[in-house]
């Protein structure tokens, strides 16, 4: 299992806002894959998978602004369990 | 040039041929795309140069190489290194800055390499891999192998001076070199069109009157053919060739780099040409390889990398100490030394020889004695030509021929590019310049290469390479007259050696031949004593010099008087006024200890520490300028280690912070002359401000 954390993808703000997921918990992913949409002060990005596997959870919903280096998701073997806050 | 003739090469290779080429292209791709995946995860430190889309010309070139044939690369190496065989889970280590990388850490993203692989450190300086390729290419051939050099570089390069001198070497000494120029269309963010007239690089190579090709760099086969042709040429003793192969980077420049400056349109058209799907869908169409095994070559490079990650995740930190170890810093690293009494009598009255003789004696001899020794430099063998600047090398190359005494161009970044290549190749160099002044021309071969790779390569790399120059005010003005030692001193990796003596001179030269590492030997014009150069204000330093070469120690000072009451640490022209001063004070009773540093790098802080401790006073003479000159870091570390001791401020005497003038009054107003330097002397014996009374 591996923790997803939000890329530092602005140019002068850590900060970057989740528009939306494409995928949703229990789907498989695979490596570069666009998990979700994010807008930061520079634009509008994709964030890509880092690894192939199963998403298995989303910590961060979409519409919440969160700082580079939050987790926003794990992905894993289907099964796994997801670290609880 | 000729345009790739597309004579089609596909039936030669076998489905088993085309399916590694395309498994090594994947992995290419897949080792870029995960480092970047991963990087955006924090877990890579620095930055990241990739070269996604770049895959058919690094495997194209690579695949046709043999381990025994070189590579160098740019700040944009991954493709190449592993192309030429470097393990990915060495390769990803690397740019985790992990102790398992392939240069234990101490390279990065920007310098893979492996020196047992072929793979040099790879150049993050755009260029600067021009001017190393053809002296790597100088030692293959001078050990008489086949074997070539690969140089690969960017658009970009092509406007740097290193181009045009290292191409122009290369093609002037028939060099195996292959250069290959990855045209991206962008240097960074800037087209290549804006920078330059002529976008066809290929075309270049006529300029040099060497075979030159264009090809499609999205094509593995045609990079294969074109590289096939070129290996053909440089394998057989023809000389150099220079491909450009049209190529797109998928990816910006580095990252954060998010490709505003391109359009999708131009993004798309080069998407469509991607090398990685274009070659596994025609090995399919034409019936070279099924569907299945294009996967499975898929999957086999996918998981070699997944491994790498793995490994390279888990892999642990290097141990801060190791990046202090000094011999990564230095093939022979500095010892500790005891400092050289004054010069001795000989027994024979012939053996009191002139500097430029010991100089010449010294050559000779290590030229008969070893056969890796080359000489390199501007008209210093030509039947009937100068003999070297100041005349040291005459007749050097009448007895060991033209081909190991090498009349260079008008090139000094090439001069000594060749000869931090051809060192790293196997073979000792020395280099000349005509004048030190010169020196600036080729700062980056020997501050980014030959003071940097030995280190980069983690201690795999050694640089045996001695560069004389000769310094000094000579009325000659401000471009012939300079004293660029303190320079060097500044930077770690480079020896730094001043030669003021003829006995010194055979000793200090001949340990800095047999040394690993590079050495810059700085001698003055006015000391050499050569017969046909008698310049205004000559020194006459002749003195006892055994025939046979003799090593005296890397980093020994040699005290040339004792005295007790005052230390005088001088070089050149300046130690032979404190010599005179010390002289002068004798009959006053002053007793003076003079000091020859020799070596600026490493220094010999014992006898400097040792003779200050007892004497408690110190005056630094140099014909350098005063700011930032070698006396100041003498001058402080002195007053920092023996504050206690000193009796008075330690002062220095050098040159003003002008540029040296022409006419001879205007030199010596700017020079120190020996009334400072006595001037200077006086005044600190006068004052002792550690005690209340005099002693």
């Amino acid at each position: 299992m591996e923790a997803i954390i939000m890329p530092a993808l602005g140019q002068t703000s850590e900060e970057a806002h989740i528009l939306e997921w494409l995928v949703k918990e229990g789907d498989e992913v695979e490596m570069g894959q666009p998990l979700l949409n994010v807008e930061t002060d520079k634009a509008e990005l994709e964030v890509e998978c880092v690894a192939d596997g199963v998403l298995l959870k989303i910590v961060c919903e979409a519409e919440t602004t969160v700082n580079a280096g939050t987790v926003i998701a794990y992905i894993g073997e289907p099964g796994e369990s997801v670290p609880t806050e | 040039m000729s345009q790739s003739t597309n004579t089609l090469q596909q039936d030669a290779l076998s489905a088993e041929e085309s399916l590694h080429l395309l498994e090594e292209m994947v992995l290419i791709r897949q080792f870029e795309q995960t480092a970047y995946l991963r990087y955006l995860q924090g877990e890579i430190p620095g930055t990241l140069h990739q070269s996604q889309g770049q895959e058919a010309v690094a495997v194209g070139v690579c695949s046709l190489l043999r381990t025994e044939d070189w590579i160098t690369s740019t700040h944009r190496p991954h493709g190449h290194a592993l192309a030429k065989g470097l393990d990915p889970a060495a390769g990803m280590a690397e740019i985790y800055g992990r102790e398992t990388g392939c240069l234990g850490g101490r390279g990065g993203s920007m310098h893979l390499g492996d020196p047992a692989l072929g793979i040099l450190p790879s150049i993050a300086i755009v260029g600067g891999g021009i001017t190393i390729a053809p002296g790597l290419a100088h030692a293959l051939k001078y050990k008489e192998t086949d074997n070539v050099v690969v140089c690969f570089f960017g658009d970009g390069a092509v406007n740097e001076g290193a181009f045009h001198e290292g191409v122009n070497y290369a093609a002037a000494f028939n060099l195996p070199v292959i250069f290959v120029c990855e045209n991206n269309m962008y240097g960074a963010s800037t087209p290549f069109h804006e920078t330059t007239r002529n976008i066809n690089v290929a075309s270049r190579g006529a300029a040099y009157g060497i075979p030159s090709e264009q090809a499609d760099g999205m094509d593995i086969r045609a990079v294969r053919e074109a590289t096939e042709r070129a290996l053909l040429t440089a394998r057989s003793g023809k000389g150099p060739v220079l491909l450009e192969f049209l190529t797109y980077r998928y990816v910006g420049h580095s990252r954060g780099d998010a490709r505003g400056y391109r359009t999708k349109d131009e993004e798309a058209i080069w998407t469509a040409k991607d090398p990685i799907k274009t070659f596994g869908a025609a090995i399919v169409d034409e019936g070279i390889a099924s569907e299945d095994q294009v996967k499975e070559a898929t999957k086999r490079a996918k998981k070699r990398i997944a491994e790498a990650l793995k490994h390279a995740q888990q892999a642990p930190w290097p141990d801060p100490v190791a990046a202090l170890a000094p011999n990564i810093i230095f093939g022979n690293p500095p010892q500790k030394v005891e400092g050289a009494g004054p010069l001795e009598e000989g027994p024979d009255e012939d053996r009191y020889i002139t500097i430029a003789d010991s100089i010449r004696e010294t050559l000779h001899s290590e030229l008969g004695t070893d056969q890796s020794l080359v000489l390199l430099g501007e008209d210093i063998g030509v039947p009937g030509g100068f003999g070297g600047a100041f005349g040291v090398y005459q007749g050097l190359a009448e007895d060991y021929g033209r081909h190991r005494v090498i009349d260079t161009p008008i090139s000094e970044k090439a001069i000594i590019g060749a000869a931090v290549g051809a060192a790293i190749g196997g073979l000792r160099t020395v280099p000349d310049l005509q004048y030190a002044d010169f020196v600036f021309e080729a700062m980056d071969e020997l501050v980014n290469e030959a003071a940097k790779q030995r280190y980069m390569s983690n201690g795999k790399l050694t640089i045996p390479m001695v560069l004389r120059c000769p310094v000094g005010a000579t009325q000659r003005g401000a471009q012939h007259a300079q004293h660029p030692e303190s320079f060097f001193m500044h930077v770690p990796g480079i020896k730094v050696l001043c030669i003021s003596d003829p006995y010194t001179a055979k000793g200090a030269l001949t340990a800095a031949i047999r040394d690993d590492d590079p050495v810059m030997v700085f001698e003055h014009k006015l000391l050499y004593g050569a017969k046909k150069r008698q310049e205004a204000g000559s020194i006459n330093t002749r003195a006892y010099v055994p025939e046979e070469n003799f090593v005296l120690p890397v980093g020994q000072a040699r005290v040339r008087r004792r005295g007790k009451d005052a230390t005088i640490v001088a070089t050149f022209t300046e130690l032979y006024k404190a010599l005179e001063l010390a002289e002068k004070l004798s009959a006053e009773g002053i007793e003076l200890e003079v000091i020859d540093p020799v070596w600026l790098s490493p220094f010999d802080w014992g006898t400097v520490m040792e003779s200050v401790r007892r004497t408690g006073r110190l005056v630094i003479a140099h014909e350098a300028h005063l700011t930032g000159g070698w006396g100041a870091e003498v001058s402080a570390r002195v007053s920092d280690e023996l504050f206690a001791d000193l009796k008075a401020p330690v002062r220095r005497v050098a040159s003003r912070d002008i540029p040296m003038p022409f006419s001879p009054p205007l030199e010596a107003a700017v020079l120190p002359l020996a009334e400072h330097l006595e001037t200077a002397v006086r005044d600190i014996l006068s004052p002792d401000h550690t005690r209340s009374d005099k002693e």
